[in-house]
């Protein structure tokens, strides 16, 4: 008798609570426990739904796959969840948050339960919905300014003209594969490319023309690298190139192509063919030099190159060796 | 500090009789929730280092390219972490099992929850399972996705990491999970943290 009225005792504590919603369901889907919160919440009386099955009121509810989830609980007696983040809402509430004015319904994590009776048989499976419609709005607000934080260091490390990485970004990558083939006991060369008599096509054809050369040179040399190769616009005309996990002959034969990839046709530009040639200067990673010492001599290599003839790839030799 | 728990061989064979006896429970319970055939099988039981553990994903990252792994702690007389590793693999057959609409199938946050569901199952059986045959009160936290289709370079640094804890000296139990209608396979690690083995030792020590 004690045992029974502290039972209804608990169950109107249950029925009372405002804060959390708590269903409970038999095997059948037919309601048997609906407290305040849902009332509140759903405008749906406990009088009206006890004993009716729940999707009867909420026919939004995918049947089925509510009646597998209260079955496993059921048989395996054990809690299950689903959360706002993969399932925005189990039963489709108005929100309480009238200052969000974007968020019509209450965003839910649930868990299910079983009820199981004094000899340890579940004989119903109970569901708690909490309110997590101002964690998700805040996650979400979050995710947008984190998206946006992205998009704008992205813009900051493209050249905008070329849509290659800028100049600053070379300086951070070169420093971030350095370390890495260093201690990976790999290759890396530095390249720096430049246009030969890209005066001239500014002046001849003028700095449009100028533009679009540099666009269809910096596509044909991205087409031509792999994916771990960074290509950067380092001046005007003026480009540099990361090549990690390289030895000095591959470095040279990747260069060479990048070479005949822009002589080997002319760029359109206005029905007019403009020829172009570039020449390239490399330098390898060493222990023995900084990374700035590298980038003066494969800029010491370009000017070799460019003395020899342009449209040629150049090593730096050490003349002290 | 704790002192680093050894099981001597005998142990270790008694905990996988022990195992293999609550797998073949959580198989007929499985079976039943999803109306095919769930074989469970507990292959190795072992007290682990970094090395093992390197190995071990590296056994996983050969089965598929892509892995979906999904966290799940438990707490109580026993404490640790499960890591649930499925491959590539078709949703076709989980929307099935699951009750899930056809469509769903093709939905990334439907699919996250098929994974999440199927994980909680699975370690729901496996652990109270395993709790039972031992004595222990335990109790499963959410699951959570620790990785969702990523290459399967990226398995190493997901699935041993614990906080607060050193990987060395933890007892593992590697559960596979399969569905053949389904050709449904996955990996399941069960790692305990190591303050709580002696508590296991005295639980065995009972049952033994």
């Amino acid at each position: 008798m004690d045992n029974e009225q502290s039972f209804i005792e608990f169950s109107s504590l249950m029925q009372n609570l405002s804060s959390i919603g708590l269903i409970i369901l038999d095997k059948r889907l037919n309601v048997s426990f609906w407290n305040r919160f849902m009332e509140l919440h759903s405008h749906v009386k406990s009088d009206e739904i006890i004993n009716r099955k729940l999707t009867s009121f909420f026919p939004d509810i995918n049947e089925l796959w509510l009646s597998k989830k209260i079955n496993a609980t059921f048989i395996l007696g054990n809690q299950g969840n689903t959360s706002w983040e993969q399932r925005p809402y189990l039963l489709k509430l108005p929100s309480t948050q009238s200052s969000i004015d974007d968020v019509d319904f209450m965003y839910q994590n649930c868990s299910y339960f079983p009820v199981k009776s004094i000899n340890n048989k579940v004989i119903a499976v109970g569901i708690i919905i909490h309110d997590v419609t101002e964690m998700a709005v805040t996650q979400r607000l979050l995710e947008n300014i984190t998206n946006k934080a992205v998009e704008l260091e992205e813009i900051n490390s493209k050249d905008y003209l070329t849509g290659l990485y800028s100049r600053q970004f070379f300086f951070e990558q070169l420093g971030q594969d350095a370390s890495r083939c260093r201690r990976l006991s790999w290759g890396l060369t530095v390249a720096i490319i430049d246009a030969d008599n890209f005066k001239a096509i500014n002046d001849v054809y003028g700095h449009q023309a100028g533009d679009d050369v540099l666009k269809e040179m910096s596509k044909r040399l991205q087409h031509t690298l792999r994916a771990t190769d960074s290509l950067c616009r380092y001046g005007g005309e003026e480009f540099a190139l990361i090549l990690p996990n390289v030895d000095p002959e591959q470095a040279y034969s990747i260069c060479d192509r990048l070479r005949k990839c822009v002589s080997t046709s002319a760029i359109l530009y206005k029905a007019k063919e403009i020829n172009v040639t570039v020449s390239i200067g490399l330098s390898q990673m060493a222990a023995s030099k900084s990374l700035e010492d590298m980038i003066g001599e494969a800029d010491s290599a370009l000017y070799v190159a460019k003395n020899n003839g342009r449209n040629r790839v150049e090593q730096f030799i050490n003349s002290n060796e | 500090m704790t002192t680093p728990q050894t099981f001597t061989p005998y142990e270790i064979d008694a905990l996988k009789e022990l195992t293999n006896i609550g797998m073949g429970k959580s198989g007929a319970m499985l079976s039943e929730i999803f109306e095919h055939r769930v074989t469970l099988s507990v292959p190795d039981i072992s007290v682990v280092d970094g090395d093992k553990l390197s190995r071990l994903s590296e056994k996983f990252a050969e089965h598929s390219q892509v892995v979906n792994i999904i966290h799940q702690s438990f707490i109580g007389d026993i404490e640790g972490r499960s890591t649930f590793i499925i491959g590539e693999h078709n949703f076709d057959g989980l929307v099935e099992i699951l009750g899930y609409d056809k469509s769903d199938a093709l939905d990334e946050k439907r699919q996250c929850e098929m994974l999440l569901d199927l994980s909680n199952a699975v370690n729901s059986t496996c652990l109270s399972g395993l709790a039972e045959q031992l004595g222990l009160d335990i109790e499963l936290a959410h699951p959570l996705i620790a990785s969702f289709n990523k290459p399967n370079s990226e398995l190493k640094d997901f699935i041993f990491i614990q906080k607060n804890q050193d990987v060395y000296d933890t007892l593992l139990f590697e559960i596979k999970f399969f569905i053949q209608d389904l050709d449904l396979y996955c990996d399941n690690v069960i790692s305990l943290k190591t303050d709580c083995l002696q508590h296991l030792k005295n639980a065995l020590g009972q049952v033994i």
